[in-house]
């Protein structure tokens, strides 16, 4: 297996010497496919949570083979069925909880395949923990019910699943206004944390003990994390309370006082530990260094181990994961600026390691940019850590420098991030930057970037960026970032403007004194005393570091994206930056974000985003679009999903000619669905000329290309014949070629084609088991979505409507219509109809059976937008059926000749003996010509029932006309 | 800190009907409407739902009425004296009102001969009977300043645009020429 391994990074070595490529979008901003991952207490099993197509699974892995048995399986988009918490309680079971209820799952490995069953609990509450030592038992916090009183007891999964936990042993009293419950292994102590108003309060029960301990109140932002009990007295805790930086130190109970520090790092603040099973001191410590996770082992053991990682993972940055239960087993991860994240199975007696998983499936043919980290001293002596991620191969000259935002509290680490690989495999070099301000470093540099909004983070950044210049020699260099990243972008733009050729500000600010008076809620002391943390005094001297207010200053073209929902960096900071740019006649591009806050919610924000900020870049600087294996996929993809953005209502304003532009470009690399959009565009002659052979082309385009919804939509148009001349064999054709590429509706128009014989034998027997999901079983038939039902009863009106069935065959059509849509009779005569022009407050729905007509002998109708028109009738039978029983009539509506393609041909169910109707609402621009609007109503026997002609005139020529 | 608990969600039932008057939005860009001692009032109340009424109560009590207060957004230009102002009240429907706008956060002037931006009013509740409710007065003076170009030009171009709202702003006497107009 080792050498497997060997193997597998000396692939990843030297493949990493190509060239990069383009990554498209939708592989980059995404979702990973893997959750987490735990071992079994005696690691000869893995519980790996994933998500696969359309569902959120936990799987049971059989490492060495990696063979896996699905245990549970749920529906991702179902909210509720989300895996919150899941733990072996033992070898065999396994705990869940979701957000509702909770479970176990029982394994069964008496056969080849294991198989596990689900059993919900009855019993109300959560788990404290499983007990190691002591199989089928577990800690548990027991809701009684009464008046929320939480039992602790020791208990097992199956009294839990009856709900019969009575007997239960209870190990311990429940603390007033306890809200959580934890179990300490190593010391077998119980730790709780109570709540008094805001008030946060942090206790222990040793074992054996009776009482509670309370060891901690939390009073103000001092960073405090217990790791756990080095003895009776003594606790193991992460804090920088009375030192500059987060360190490991013993925390005296009784004296409630900080005493030795167990571990402290020069340069970084400790981000975890662990101690010792054996109660032996500090086993690990974890900090990052230059931006890379890195994993400290103390103990003499744990530094053997750490050795023999090194060796097998040939020096990549890892951690473990989870450890079986004697330490043999564990699961081990690596990860990189290059590497998303790859998970091994790992024994550590025989140093093998075994390939698991990876955090994205399908992204292991990808080669991702690896970063560099490095230091930089400044002036004045601080030495300020970078990231450099540069393209190996494929380098289009330019520097990105992207400061992140916060400035306070928040760092960059060389972690793998989609942003930076999306930019670096376009060509682009990226600089991160830990300015001061910056966590990680120590209280005093993170304490020494509060107030120095463009001052001394500013002047950090440039130091940096002037030894990488040095060093490197970029042709280009922008700045861009988000949120205070946003700011610093302008900010160094203004102070360097022989340097920034573009400045890209994402979510950013620039008027500082506007954060002090945002709202009427800023105003308040309470709210000014924490901007002030962070920005410093609200005083006169913030203009002078605040964009909005030297705009002028601002030279190279500027970017502004911004989201209309934004509290954190209010809207108002965007789109007053972007007034006073185009005020000044500056070079400004902005994109408004509607509904979407301090940054994307949804993947698709993030893809148009990246693709917008690329092209604005490559036209700002002309550049070339990149060459390479995948270059033209992924830009396919960006160009369509920036022109997506301009007409689904993504941005704030839709803009088809740019739409179009982007389509354009996206088609002409080869995406189908854009062909298809031009050619819709073509087609309702938006932004072109309506051009309908055009249209087709572009659909033909589309279709050869294998977008099924070109073919569909080509078979459809062959088929009506209302824009272009009916040819029912295209038709049939296009209806297969829709199929072929799995269309959702094909087998649909196929069966049409069927019933109709048109471009295909007639079929009436395979038309209806189609149409009318004759061989679907009801679970199967619920298992459609309403969309497809919906399509099914168009094209069961255009059948009704179009069909030269005989007298016979027409009985068997109207007989499956009678069974699929329960109708007691279709023998029907008009009892009563009024017909003319509706009150305008009637306008909605179209067809309705609750409606007022203004005027009913009107068949002269206003010119103007909103105007509604139709009949009112009532249908009664000789047939004896009960009273408002259900029925059905075919309807048309043939529109003016110039717009005769969008007629109407339809059905309605209504109810004999109660009045329905059949309105037409001028709703659309190009409804607004005169002409004849005709309306025909007929039973399914093609008995006419109504047949009247209504005529759109101008309205001061409206006049009674005779009915 | 959740400063939106101050306000509260009552049955209307139990309030007295007060005696102010209903007032719409100005529809036509003509700058007529002033009388010696009154100023222009912009408001825009950001809405999640379509509210009933707002009460503002002051030098004169107003209501803000259904037809200016549809979901989204609605800007607000109306002709009221010089003087202090404060949003008394906002009822959901016929029944329920959120209420408990006591402290000056809500205050706000109107200044005579002049255009005076008070805020946008954001009300997000998640229904009409919810208790879950979130009221805030921001600060959006390019996007009231952009309304104002686009649908009352003329008044603008006649009138000193003023920041009213909360805090203070210099962004009208940086993008505007404010010193050449005033009072008509």
């Amino acid at each position: 297996m080792k050498a497997i391994i060997v193997l597998l990074l000396t692939a990843i070595i030297s493949t990493s010497t190509w060239a990069v490529n383009p990554i498209p979008a939708s592989k980059l901003f995404r979702n990973p496919e893997h959750i987490s991952m735990q071992i079994s207490p005696d690691g000869q099993y893995i519980l790996s949570y994933d998500i696969r197509d359309d569902y959120r699974v936990l799987d049971l892995v059989e490492p060495i083979t990696g063979k896996r048995s699905p245990l549970l399986k749920f529906n991702k988009h179902e909210k509720n069925l989300n895996i919150n918490q899941y733990t072996w309680i033992d070898n065999k079971t396994v705990y869940v909880a979701l957000r509702d209820f909770y479970g176990f799952i029982h394994i069964d490995f008496s056969k080849e395949n294991p198989k596990g069953s689900w059993k919900k609990a009855k019993a109300e509450g959560y788990l404290i923990a499983p007990l190691a030592d002591k199989p089928n038992q577990l800690l548990f916090a027991y809701n009684t019910g009464k008046r929320k009183k939480t039992k602790l007891i020791k208990t097992s999964p199956e009294q839990l699943e009856t709900g019969n936990v009575e007997n239960s042993i209870i190990f311990a009293n429940p603390l007033k206004r306890g809200i959580h419950y934890a179990y300490d292994p190593k010391s077998k102590s119980l730790l709780s944390v109570t709540r008094d108003d805001e008030e946060l309060e942090f206790w222990f029960l040793p074992p054996g003990a009776k009482s509670w301990r309370s060891y901690l109140t939390m009073e103000d932002e001092t960073y405090f994390r217990p790791i756990g009990l080095l003895d009776e007295n003594t606790f193991a805790v992460l804090t920088d309370k009375d030192q500059d930086k987060v360190s490991l130190v013993a925390f005296d109970i009784d004296t409630q006082t900080i005493g030795n520090i167990l571990y402290q790092h020069p340069m970084y603040d400790l981000t975890g530990a662990t101690l010792d099973e054996q109660g032996e001191g500090v086993k690990s410590v974890m900090y990052l260094d230059h931006g890379i996770a890195r994993t400290e082992y103390i103990a003499a053991e744990q530094k053997q181990l750490a050795q023999k990682l090194k060796e097998t993972f040939d020096g990549q940055n890892l951690t473990i994961l989870d450890t079986s239960l004697n330490e043999d087993f564990k699961i081990v991860a690596t990860f990189a600026a290059d590497d998303p994240g790859t998970y091994y199975y790992y024994d550590a007696k025989n140093n093998k390691a075994t390939l698991l998983h990876r955090k994205f499936l399908d992204l292991e043919d990808i080669l991702f940019t690896s970063a560099k980290t490095f230091s930089v001293t400044t002036e004045d002596n601080i030495a300020i850590e970078a990231i450099l991620t540069k393209p190996k191969k494929n380098s289009n000259g330019v520097l990105l420098v992207y400061p992140h935002g916060g400035p306070i509290g928040v760092r960059d680490t060389a972690a793998f991030n989609p942003e930076i690989q999306y930019l670096a495999s376009r060509g682009y070099s990226i600089l991160n930057v830990n300015f001061r301000g910056s966590k990680g470093f120590g209280k005093a540099f993170l304490n020494s970037g509060r107030g120095q909004f463009g001052q001394v983070i500013e002047q950090d950044i440039t130091a940096v960026v002037n030894q990488v210049q040095q060093e490197h020699k970029f042709e280009h260099m922008c700045s861009i970032g988000a949120s205070y990243g946003g700011y610093s972008a302008v900010m160094l733009a203004i102070a360097h403007p022989a340097q920034y050729e573009c400045v890209v500000s994402l979510f950013g600010i620039y008027d500082l004194p506007l954060l002090f008076n945002a709202t009427n809620y800023r105003t308040l002391e309470e709210s000014r005393k924490e901007i002030r943390k962070v920005v410093g005094e609200q005083d006169e001297s913030l203009k002078d570091v605040s964009p909005f207010y030297f705009a002028e200053q601002i030279h190279p073209p500027i970017l502004l994206m911004a989201g209309t929902e934004d509290k954190r960096a209010d809207f108002e900071q965007a789109n007053r930056m972007k007034y006073r740019l185009q005020q000044l006649n500056k070079e400004v591009e902005y994109l408004f974000y509607k509904g979407v806050g301090h940054g994307h919610h949804v993947w698709e924000g993030d893809r148009h985003m990246f693709g917008f900020i690329d092209d604005f870049i490559r036209r700002k600087l002309d550049l070339p679009l990149p060459t390479g294996e995948h270059a033209d996929k992924s830009y396919a993809e960006d160009f369509i999903n920036i022109a997506d953005g301009y007409t689904l209502d993504m941005a704030t304003k839709k803009d088809f000619a740019r739409a179009a532009h982007y389509y354009n470009l996206s088609a002409g690399l080869g995406e189908n669905r854009a062909m298809f959009t031009i050619g819709s565009f073509y087609h309702q002659g938006k932004e072109y000329d309506k051009d309908i052979n055009k249209a087709i082309d572009w659909y033909k385009k589309s279709s050869e290309h294998g977008y099924a919804e070109a073919s569909y939509r080509l078979a459809n148009l062959y088929q009506k014949g209302l824009v272009i001349e009916r040819d029912v064999d295209q038709s049939f054709l296009y209806f297969q070629k829709a199929l072929e590429q799995e269309h959702k509706f094909g087998e649909l128009g196929i069966a049409t084609a069927k019933c109709l014989g048109t471009g295909t034998e007639q079929d009436l027997d395979a038309c209806f088991n189609t149409l009318f999901l004759l061989d679907k079983t009801d679970k199967e038939k619920r298992a459609f979505e309403k969309e497809f039902f919906e399509e099914i009863r168009s094209a069961v009106n255009f059948i009704s409507h179009n069909n030269t069935f005989n007298q016979e065959q027409l009985k068997q059509f109207n007989q499956q219509i009678i069974d699929s849509y329960e109708l007691k009779t279709t023998n029907l005569y008009l009892d009563d109809i009024e017909f003319g022009i509706y009150k305008a407050e009637n306008r909605e729905p179209l067809v309705t059976d609750e409606i007022a007509i203004e005027d009913r002998s009107f068949t002269s109708v206003p010119l103007k937008k909103g105007a509604t028109f139709g009949a009112r009738l009532t249908v009664d039978t000789d047939d004896d059926v009960e009273r408002w029983a259900r029925t059905m009539v075919k309807y048309k509506w043939t529109l003016p000749e110039a717009i005769k393609e969008h007629s109407e041909e339809k059905t309605l169910l209504l109810s004999v003996g109660h009045d329905a109707s059949i309105r037409f609402v001028l709703a659309q621009d190009y409804e607004i010509i005169e002409g004849d609007w005709r309306l025909q109503i007929m039973t399914l026997d093609n008995k006419v029932l109504f047949d009247k002609t209504f005529t759109t005139i101008e309205s001061k020529n409206v006049s009674a006309v005779a009915p | 800190m959740d400063y939106f608990r101050r306000l509260i969600l009552i049955a209307l039932a139990i309030l007295t009907a007060s005696c102010a008057s209903n007032v719409t939005s100005i529809k036509e860009d003509i700058d007529n409407k002033l009388e010696v001692d009154e100023g222009y009032l912009l408001i825009a109340v950001d809405t999640s739902i379509s509210l009933n009424k707002i009460w503002i109560s002051g030098e004169k009590d107003i209501w803000l009425t259904a037809d200016d207060l549809r979901s989204g957004t609605n800007y607000i230009l109306i002709n009221l004296p010089e003087g202090e102002y404060q949003i008394h009240k906002i009822k959901l429907n016929n029944w329920f009102s959120i209420v408990g706008f006591e402290d000056d956060l809500w205050n706000f002037k109107v200044e005579k001969g002049v255009i005076s931006y008070v805020g946008h009013l954001d009300v997000q509740t998640s229904g009409w009977w919810s208790r879950r409710h979130r009221v805030e007065l921001m600060n959006k003076s390019s996007l009231a300043l952009e309304f104002l170009q686009d649908d009352f030009s003329t008044i603008l171009a006649n009138r000193k645009l003023t920041y009213h709202g909360p805090g203070e702003d210099e962004f009208f006497d940086i993008v505007l020429n404010n010193n050449e107009k005033g009072d008509l």
